[in-house]
């Protein structure tokens, strides 16, 4: 049973004889660097995007890994004047220490908001197989896609600036007044932080704006919209917000650099303005993120489990309504973030739209766990990511409810609490996502497998040091440590050593992942074109894809997950047998 | 037969181990206590669709691990009603929580009408308060790396309105025992009620981040009989030298001694000591003469008016000070002038010395 109408085996390419997109142009080392930096090739565009995200990624992590630190120990002032317990110290006063203190925990929100989470997986594994997926040979619009990325790499720039020009303290949000008017702002690093967030939007909504038209119009024949596999779904759902939403933070960002800059009142009192319209501004873009974060992770976990358990994803409409649903409820719910400051009726409406939004979330989750019920489960590196996702994104989601029940936020509110909720949903969610599926497209990217027990031991690491680190958290918060402080009362120390130890824990974990990933990449064997018996069209094509992905025009004959009845292609198909076929005149479900 | 009664009795006061693992201490107060209730449930709530999903989750796994030559086997790709119980359910469930949640909420902001209102006022890195007579209170306690945050006291069994608001940018006044905050901002008051019930100490955080001292931004209420909370309020009320109250203000409303000292060595502002009278360089390259009374008294009101008029060389330009204009009347400015004035060595002398911090 073929799926799609490939008239030549692959490997015997016959007259459309074509080099993978990897295959060095002629002319040395000088003319590949031309031909990358000039690619309009999503796969290398992917590629770039995937070194660049995780370039900051770390840059990112090395800051959390400063913040643990500086919070083993609590800042005491000795008799002297010096102090203890700050890991940066300051000749200047303690307080100088805490302003460095404050710029590495800005440094590690903005940086993994802005340039890690928000484009990562958009950027990095959707551009590499969101063409593929729907059988085309490139995005809509190549060359905005290669403008794209030239932008992501200005606000990259710009951020890196703001940076060496000793940082920015305000914390992520920018909040007002402070960002607008009192911040340490030396040399402009505030405005050009602010400028780094406004570029990186252009990015995302062209970026956006190319998903959604390549979903549109270039699926290949014989793929309608429910024929879709969900990682389409998901990115589809993400680029809508990404559209929509992003213009607003720059116009609101905007401001705020005018109101730094020229003095024009719009959010501070001093000048007339009001700064919770910054709030407001600020999270009507913000929270809709929080879901182009999260929908690309769930988009990921979705193929995950269905590939590695063999089994077609339960209830496929619920989960691909429930990503639109989501993404529509996203814009609705913006207040939650805001119930210390704001009035009594809208506290109470928001709360109650916040609530919708759990109903999706927990539903897909039930849709995933359902999938695996008489699977045939791989225990290998994607699938136990995809567990370790369902796991801590539970715990992220059920977290959240007394974020949303008003009476308990008002405690819970900018404590631990919320710092441990927020990370068991970012990086809990999207981060692991991304990780396992990493791996799991690893040897369609780059043509090489990767060592299954360093995947393992690595993802091992990873699970463990993220729940010390975070799980201790939320006992913080109830207890009633705020976030954001570089010092604490005693009471608070053994939990945050806990915490601290956890972090290093978690970071051995990624340093495992660098190890296998390096290896894979001088040494691996050679990765055959569909190494999990998947049926999606990426695992029709070589690996490494050819230039322009498939020698013909692919023809879609069944649905993304049809295992029951499909043998996977280029596959033994001893290795994936197929149950018994239905009975005569029975109907699949 | 009376044993049982009293270890329950017992158990009643003391903080059990689950509530010490999750809150340290009870809620201070009825309605702290009605969060406790309202939190323990959902973390129960949660705790049982956790550990259902991941027994059900783990035991597939382990049940169908991948075997060679064996497939998966067929099952349904979907089922309506199952997906509809698993919608609706969880709703019934959450509607209960948004409810309990928007009850406790309303009781914890809403104040009684026969509340003594206490102003709260946020500013980079101190609270400082006013009570109803215009006294502020002078003790200081230590938290955390902050060694003079102010003490709040407040009577027990009577209901307390806080009334905030900051004089520069956005903080939050958490007290983590009642179980509630609300932001502090610069173009509004906000406000919520507390009410302790038993005498006892509660800290005080700054929970919206301000900048370098966030965290050493701490207060500590401490809930005392009514008697001793009058007798204490009654005795803070403004009084003595011109000097004395300059030190009252600066001290206990203005909290200046969390940038200014009177030891001779700088703070992230000036010293006051040593200041009055004598030359000052200016970032601007102008000076403040010496031995010019005229010329010093008026600097140092408008520097407290508007801190970026005139900066001191060698101290951050703007200055992180924020103006106090509104904060202290024309008449405590000067008592202001004076207390700086009595720490100098070109102060005339004076009958009697003001206090030293």
């Amino acid at each position: 049973m073929t799926t799609i109408d490939t008239p030549h085996d692959i490997g015997h390419g016959g007259h459309h004889d074509e080099g993978s997109y990897l295959t060095p142009p002629p002319g040395g080392v000088f003319a590949t660097i031309i031909h990358w930096a000039t690619t309009v090739d999503h796969k290398k565009l992917g590629v770039m995007y995937l070194g660049a995200v995780l370039t900051m990624f770390l840059i990112g992590g090395l800051a959390a890994l400063a913040v643990r630190t500086e919070l083993w120990a609590p800042t005491r002032i000795l008799a002297d004047g010096t102090a203890t317990g700050q890991l940066f110290h300051s000749a200047k006063s303690v307080a100088a220490g805490y302003q460095i203190y404050n710029r590495v925990f800005t440094l590690h929100g903005a940086v993994m908001v802005f340039l890690v989470i928000v484009p990562g997986v958009p950027a990095t594994l959707g551009n590499f197989l969101i063409p593929i997926m729907v059988g085309a040979k490139d995005v809509a619009f190549p060359r905005l896609n290669l403008l794209s990325w030239y932008i992501y790499c200005t606000g990259a720039i710009f951020a890196i600036l703001a940076l060496l020009q000793g940082g920015v303290d305000t914390g992520w949000t920018f909040y007002t007044p402070y960002s607008s008017s009192h911040a340490n702002n030396a040399y402009g690093a505030v405005v050009l932080m602010t400028t780094a967030a406004f570029i990186l939007g252009f990015s995302s909504i062209l970026t956006g704006l190319n998903f959604i038209v390549t979903v549109h119009k270039l699926r290949c024949p014989g793929m309608g919209w429910f024929d879709m596999p969900l990682f389409i779904w998901g990115m589809y759902a993400t680029s809508i917000i990404q559209v929509l939403a992003t213009p607003v933070i720059g116009i609101t960002l905007l401001l705020l650099i005018f109101e730094r800059v020229f003095h024009v009142g719009i959010f501070d009192p001093a000048m007339g303005g009001d700064p919770v319209l910054f709030q407001h501004f600020f999270w009507f873009y913000s929270h809709p993120v929080v879901y182009v974060m999260i929908l690309p992770g769930m988009a990921i976990v979705s193929e995950l489990i269905a590939v590695h358990s063999r089994k077609p994803i339960f209830g496929y409409r619920a989960i691909a309504f429930a990503s639109l649903g989501i993404a529509a409820v996203a814009f609705l719910v913006w207040g939650h973030h805001m119930f210390a400051s704001m009035g009594e009726l809208a506290a109470s409406i928001f709360s109650a739209l916040t609530f919708l939004v759990a109903i999706p979330t927990a539903v897909k989750v039930f849709n995933w766990i359902a999938t695996l019920y008489k699977g045939s489960i791989a225990w290998n590196t994607p699938m136990m990511y995809a567990l370790a996702f369902l796991f801590l994104f539970s715990i992220g989601g059920l977290t959240g409810l007394p974020l949303a029940t008003l009476a308990t936020d008002m405690h819970l509110h900018d404590s631990y609490f919320v710092v441990a909720h927020f990370h068991y949903v970012m990086m809990g969610g999207t981060i692991i996502a991304f990780i396992g599926g990493l791996h799991h497209w690893w040897p369609k990217i780059t043509g090489k497998m990767y060592n299954e027990w360093g995947g393992l031991l690595g993802c091992a690491l990873v699970f463990i040091g993220f729940n010390v680190t975070f799980f201790t958290q939320f006992f913080l918060g109830t207890q009633g440590m705020p976030r954001r402080y570089a010092s604490y009362v005693d009471e608070f120390q053994t939990l945050h050593q806990i915490s601290t130890v956890g972090a290093f824990i978690l970071a051995s974990g990624m340093l495992v992942h660098v190890i296998t990933f390096l290896t894979s990449l001088i040494s691996g064997p050679k990765a055959p074109p569909n190494p999990w018996g998947g049926l999606t069209l990426e695992w029709y094509t070589e690996s490494p894809p050819i230039e322009h992905n498939f020698h013909h025009e692919p023809i879609v004959k069944h649905g993304p997950y049809d295992y029951e009845d499909v043998y996977p292609p280029h596959c033994d198909p001893a290795d994936f047998p197929l149950p018994e076929p239905l009975a005569a005149g029975a109907r699949a479900h | 037969m009376n044993m049982p009664s009293l270890s329950i009795l017992t158990l009643g006061q003391a903080a059990d181990p689950l509530t010490r693992a999750v809150f340290r201490e009870h809620g201070a107060s009825a309605l702290a206590r009605d969060t406790d209730s309202l939190m323990m449930w959902i973390f129960g709530f949660d705790v049982i669709w956790f550990v259902f999903l991941m027994a059900l989750m783990l035991f597939w796994v382990v049940k169908y691990r991948r075997r060679p030559g064996v497939p998966a086997q067929r099952s349904p790709h979907h089922n309506t009603p199952l997906e509809l119980a698993w919608t609706i359910l969880p709703s019934v469930f959450l509607g209960y929580m948004f409810y309990r949640g928007f009850e406790s909420y309303i009781a914890k902001l809403i104040a009684p009408t026969d509340s003594e209102v206490i102003n709260v006022v946020g500013q980079k890195w101190e609270w400082t308060f006013t009570y109803p007579n215009g006294a502020s209170p002078p003790e200081k306690a230590a938290i955390g790396g902050n060694e003079a945050a102010p003490i709040l006291y407040i009577p027990v069994g009577r209901p307390i309105q806080f009334r905030m608001t900051s004089n520069d940018v956005l903080h939050s006044f958490w007290i983590p025992d009642f179980r509630f905050k609300f932001d502090v901002m610069p173009n509004r008051y906000t406000s919520y009620w507390i009410q302790a019930e038993e005498p006892g100490d509660h800290w005080i955080f700054c929970a919206e981040y301000c900048g370098d001292k966030h965290s050493e931004m701490a207060g500590l209420i401490r809930a005392v009989t009514p008697e001793e909370y009058a007798a204490k309020v009654s005795s803070w009320q403004v009084s003595g030298t011109p000097a004395e109250r300059g030190f009252i203000m600066v001290n206990s409303k203005g909290g200046c001694f969390a940038c200014h000292t009177i030891t001779g060595s700088p703070g992230i502002g000036p010293t006051w000591k040593n200041a009055w009278g004598n030359e000052v360089k200016l970032a601007d390259g102008s000076t403040i003469p010496a031995d010019n009374p005229e010329a010093w008294d008026n600097y140092i009101r408008e520097s407290i008016l508007n801190p970026n008029a005139k900066i001191h060389a060698g101290f951050p330009s703007p200055s992180p000070m924020s103006s106090f204009a509104g904060t202290f009347t024309e008449e405590q400015i000067g008592w202001i002038v004076e207390y700086i004035k009595s720490l100098s060595d070109k102060a005339p002398a004076q009958p009697d010395a003001a206090p030293k911090q």
